[in-house]
């Protein structure tokens, strides 16, 4: 998956640092006491040069929303390096929302990657141990703040998608999306306010396949300001659409046309009168 | 009255497990009746999907057994045995929501004034292992999921491609989406054609023979598994009774075995769901009775027929309600 965006990407890679760096899903392992431990992994558009990022200095801050509300403030998370790519794990024991934000710079360019899903903790009891409780993230990052779906617990193709990019928007020289099978990114358009709304395509292989299987969309912003760059990335983990294929009207026809089809079939093979 | 009792205590668990949810009542997720957890904001979910879904993913990693996630589905199962082994066939006959549901199609018939659909016996004993062949089914699929490499999206098979409540039920949520058809891929559709068209047919035959889901209820065998460990006892005085055969006249599952039975005492059968009907129309005293243990909850009597069927109507005349 992140094979697949990476390959186009790198064609893209200018200087030494990376143009495009964001986040993808790794392994989920589940722990004997129900919790759950997600595996992330920074990848870029120059992962051969990257090499756990010699020369970036990285930062990783989360947030778990569970039932009880939001948790205040971030948590910090340690990077490492596995296998050459850096790597992060995070443990969660409850039904939760992840909000996960990786923060670098590189010589004039300055990253941060987000991510944003749930993940299903089986864990009886007790609150989620977080490794270094933090504040809040750094003053004037920019980044994306995607305004939580109360619809679905999934990103799925096909829903719609407010972002509000927090930054200088009209700084901002491109949006685009990378997604998996698509050559070229496509370009979206960002409002002079920061308000963005982006609707993913239903994707046919998506479809046949698992409802657990995801498709890693990553929407990127480039924007130039005060002779820096900076390059935002959020990554979507969509699902294919739970609600977008069901065809009620279908259904409906279906099912009044079968209670037609059994009453017909009950009164032909009465076997005595149907009044008294 | 019996019969009036279960009225309320039929429609108020109806209340209880379609809408207890929106008011933070929740039974858990081991129910021994058709309290279906597709309708949102439901008071208590059916075991069968806990079976369906736990043994998917306990088959998925071997591993899982000795996690937590073992110790779930062994919850769910002990609770399963301990609610069933407490009421066994009362979930049926005075709990099961969609058993209800069928109860108010029999009833609107009857103010139709349509006579109930009958079934030939031999029809009736080829039906029997409909029941069976569910269970298996439900059981079989998410061992082939598991190790054989079936779609996922033969996930959760029978509420999803057999189950009328499915369908049903959410629409007393006000739920349309279970009526539709899931065009994503192959096996979606299928399992939503199937889905809708068996619910389309079983409404009528809900309508046309009382409790007519019921003859195919996996549910019922496996709370009849239990039957001879539960403290709840459907007996029969063999040596006292009149074999008037009110109770097989009267039965809304068509039951012979209670009439037939001459030896043994115990006649709680596996269609039987302790409606008690059958001991409601008994005109002799103590020959059908329903114990907890010891304790005799409800037993036929002569007195009781008396009040419940023939009511007085006119100065010197009866009139015969049934």
């Amino acid at each position: 998956m992140a094979s697949a965006v990476s390959s186009w990407a790198a064609d893209l890679v200018s200087g030494d640092c990376p143009d495009v760096v964001w986040i993808t899903c790794g392994e989920q392992s589940r722990r004997t006491d129900g919790s759950i431990t997600q595996h992330y992994w920074l990848r870029s558009n120059s992962e051969n040069r990257l090499q756990c990022f010699p020369d970036l200095q990285w930062e990783a801050y989360y947030r778990l929303t569970d039932g009880d509300g939001l948790e205040e403030g971030y948590s910090r998370a340690p990077l490492t390096c596995s296998g050459g790519v850096p790597h992060l794990e995070i443990n969660c024991r409850t039904n939760a929302r992840l909000e996960l934000t990786l923060v670098g710079h590189c010589g004039g360019k300055h990253y941060t990657a987000q991510l944003q899903h749930a993940l299903f903790g089986k864990a009886s009891a007790g609150k989620h141990a977080p490794s270094e409780r933090f504040g809040e993230l750094p003053a004037g990052l920019r980044r994306w703040n995607l305004k939580p779906s109360r619809r679905n617990t999934y990103q799925q193709t096909g829903d719609t998608y407010h972002f509000i990019y927090h930054g200088n928007a009209g700084s901002v020289e491109s949006v685009s999306v990378l997604e998996k099978g698509r050559r070229l990114p496509e370009d979206l358009s960002l409002a002079r306010d920061g308000n963005l709304v982006y609707t993913p395509a239903h994707d046919p292989h998506l479809d046949r396949s698992s409802p657990y299987e995801v498709k890693e969309t990553v929407l990127l912003a480039r924007e130039a300001a005060e002779g820096r760059e900076y390059l935002t990335t959020f990554t979507l983990l969509l699902h294919r659409s739970y609600s977008a294929h069901l065809k009620r009207l279908h259904g409906c026809l279906l099912f009044a046309g079968m209670a037609v089809l059994a009453a017909g079939f009950t009164v032909i093979f009465k076997r005595r009168p149907w009044y008294r | 009255m019996v019969f009036k009792l279960r009225l309320i205590v039929q429609h108020l668990f109806f209340v209880l497990l379609t809408y207890g949810g929106r008011f933070g009542f929740h039974m858990g997720f081991a129910l021994p009746c058709f309290s279906c957890p597709f309708v949102m904001g439901c008071g208590g979910s059916c075991y069968l999907l806990s079976l369906q879904g736990n043994w998917w993913g306990l088959q998925m990693a071997l591993a899982n057994w000795g996690t937590v996630m073992g110790l779930q589905a062994l919850y769910y199962l002990g609770l399963f045995v301990l609610l069933t082994l407490a009421l066994n066939k009362f979930w049926c006959g005075w709990i099961c929501p969609f058993g209800t549901l069928q109860d108010w199609f029999t009833y609107l018939r009857r103010r139709l004034g349509i006579r109930e659909a009958q079934l030939s016996w031999s029809a009736r004993d080829r039906l029997k292992p409909v029941k069976y062949i569910l269970l298996a089914y439900m059981i079989v699929v998410p061992l082939l999921i598991a190790h054989a490499g079936l779609h996922y999206d033969f996930h959760l098979p029978f509420c999803r491609s057999i189950c009328p409540a499915k369908p049903l039920m959410p629409l007393f949520a006000g739920s349309t989406r279970h009526l539709a058809l899931d065009f994503t891929n192959t096996v979606t559709l299928v399992f939503s054609i199937l889905s809708v068209a068996i619910a389309g047919g079983m409404l009528v035959g809900m309508f046309f023979k009382e409790r007519f889901f019921c003859l195919f209820c996996p549910m019922l065998v496996l709370i009849h598994l239990l039957r001879k460990i539960s403290p709840v006892r459907f007996e029969k005085e063999v040596g006292a009774c009149l074999g008037c055969g009110n109770c097989r006249r009267n039965c809304p599952m068509d039951i012979r075995d209670v009439h037939e039975q001459k030896t043994d005492k115990a006649v709680l059968s596996e269609d039987c769901m302790l409606c008690m009907t059958c001991t409601e129309s008994c005109p002799a005293d103590g020959v059908l009775s329903v114990r907890f243990f010891k304790w005799r909850l409800f037993s036929s009597s002569r007195d009781y027929v008396a009040r419940r069927f023939i009511k007085p109507h006119k100065a010197g005349s009866v009139k015969v309600k049934v």
